[in-house]
């Protein structure tokens, strides 16, 4: 649970910059820039979690990096560390795509507008640029979010079993405890969850374009 | 200051690039490695390709996801195609209603659809096993057709088929003489991410799965529980066949623009003489 809402805060802080900076360069270059985030999704996350055993494990890639920057020896591969990297690594994107369609979806003229009326730039990123994107932030919390608590495989590949989601319990009531009624329940809170949120994100968006239309 | 910002981003934008390939090219490298350390490299070898064909298990498990994922793209993509053309002529409540749950199973996280398959398999008392496999993916594919048919659809003008049947087109007619072809872009995307999806698909599979029928993914997380780099270049193979879908998706519409944009061309050269 605290691995997923973990996971959920590095996305936004880390997808906010540059889903913004994908919004604001040239029409040419955002198509690029989105298809190259929108493959790596389309490959079985399975793979995508195993690269990371190589790359985590003693003596790979990134220890290896580590090492010559002055952190020797640390073992990453099944920690929390491990388990965090795999899901900011898998579900990044989602947040990304998602911050940048309504960032993209917004007026420009707009910004023009505030700095007219004597905003400079944090001011009108604070009250501008931020508000008109948060239905894209909100849909991007509940797409990192929800699989993030959902997924099973990522904390047993890079977890090495220590470390436990809901997608763990669920997956463990029903393959291995046998328990099917509690995993439904907990299968079925997920489902309201996330119906939920889809509300949210409906509604703030139909605000938004009606204040759009008012202004 | 604005340069820097620019500087800024695109240094961040490069750094989220690399964090997203670099794992996927390590798992191409190494697949071709001489040894069987997932962290040196040494050597070229083809030998866990050769070690991947030869073994009878993992071939069985690329037919079964080969098999599965056609059979649910043909029958998704007929239905889902179907489905669109159906909801574009229902009233408006309905199809409202109809898109908002084809939406559910998208977004739903995809435990949940799997246990739900599951169950469902189960209550039902069908053996699970290649068949409920086929059913689920069927199941699952079905939305993501819809939801790229549809957009097609609504470009298409509304009286096209009653034209066509005004013409003297049977209903069937109208339907495979003028709409589908108006269509046909969606559906073939449709089916495409059909495809990419059923292949792809490891959650689902894996809870309505029966004894010894495996698909890749499957495989991959049976083996990834201790070293193996056969597991390399089985990987290195889905994500070439995942790449190369994807591109030919993503082409198709630049090259259509390019055609049209020559055309066009042509035309008001033609126009201009």
């Amino acid at each position: 649970m605290k691995i997923a809402f973990k996971t959920t805060v590095i996305c936004v802080i880390l997808g906010y910059p540059v889903a913004y900076f994908i919004a604001n360069s040239s029409d040419r270059m955002r198509n690029m820039l989105v298809l190259a985030i929108t493959l790596p999704t389309w490959i079985n996350m399975l793979v995508r979690t195993y690269a990371w055993i190589g790359l985590l494990s003693k003596g790979g890639l990134f220890s290896t990096l580590l090492g010559y920057i002055g952190f020797k020896d640390v073992e990453i591969l099944y920690t929390e560390t491990a388990v965090l990297l795999g899901m900011v690594y898998n579900f990044l994107p989602f947040m990304i795509l998602q911050i940048n369609t309504s960032l993209s979806k917004m007026d420009h003229s707009l910004l023009e507008a505030a700095a007219d009326l004597g905003a400079n730039g944090v001011h009108s990123f604070l009250k501008v640029t931020l508000p008109l994107s948060l239905p894209g932030v909100i849909s991007g919390i509940s797409l990192v979010f929800l699989p993030a608590v959902s997924s099973f495989f990522i904390p047993k590949l890079l977890g090495g079993g220590q470390y436990f989601l809901i997608g763990n319990v669920i997956e463990n009531q029903f393959i291995t405890v046998g328990e099917w009624n509690f995993g439904s329940a907990i299968s079925v809170i997920m489902a309201v969850i996330m119906m939920l949120s889809m509300y949210l994100v409906r509604t703030l968006e139909l605000r938004n374009s009606g204040g759009v239309r008012e202004a | 200051m604005k340069k820097n910002k620019r500087i800024f981003g695109k240094i961040v934008m490069i750094l989220s690039l690399v964090f997203f390939y670099l794992p996927i090219v390590c798992v191409v490298i190494f697949s071709f490695n001489g040894s069987k350390s997932l962290t040196v490299m040494k050597g070229f070898s083809l030998q866990w390709y050769e070690r991947l064909f030869r073994d009878s298990q993992m071939m069985e498990s690329v037919y079964t996801t080969v098999l599965v994922a056609v059979i649910a793209t043909v029958v998704s993509t007929f239905t889902g195609t179907l489905a669109a053309v159906g909801l574009s002529k229902s009233r408006r409540v309905v199809k409202d209603l109809v898109l908002q749950i084809n939406d559910f199973p998208i977004m739903n996280p995809e435990i949940v659809t799997a246990i739900g398959l599951m169950l469902f398999f189960i209550t039902m008392r069908i053996e699970r096993g290649l068949m409920t496999m086929i059913l689920a993916h069927i199941a699952f594919c079905i939305p993501y057709v819809i939801l790229s048919v549809m957009p097609k659809i609504r470009s298409l003008d509304p009286n096209l088929a009653d034209a066509a049947m005004d013409l003297g087109a049977t209903p069937w007619q109208a339907l495979t003489k003028v709409i589908v072809p108006q269509i046909m872009p969606g559906v073939f995307s449709g089916a495409l991410i059909a495809f990419t999806m059923s292949f792809d698909d490891f959650i689902i599979s894996y809870f309505v799965t029966g004894r010894g029928v495996k698909n890749l993914s499957i495989m991959v997380y049976t083996m990834s529980k201790r070293v193996n780099p056969t597991i390399n270049a089985i990987s290195s193979l889905i994500i070439g066949v995942i790449t190369l879908i994807l591109i030919i998706i993503n082409l198709i519409p630049f090259i259509r623009e390019r055609m049209t944009a020559r055309k066009k061309a042509a035309e008001a050269g033609a126009a201009e003489e």
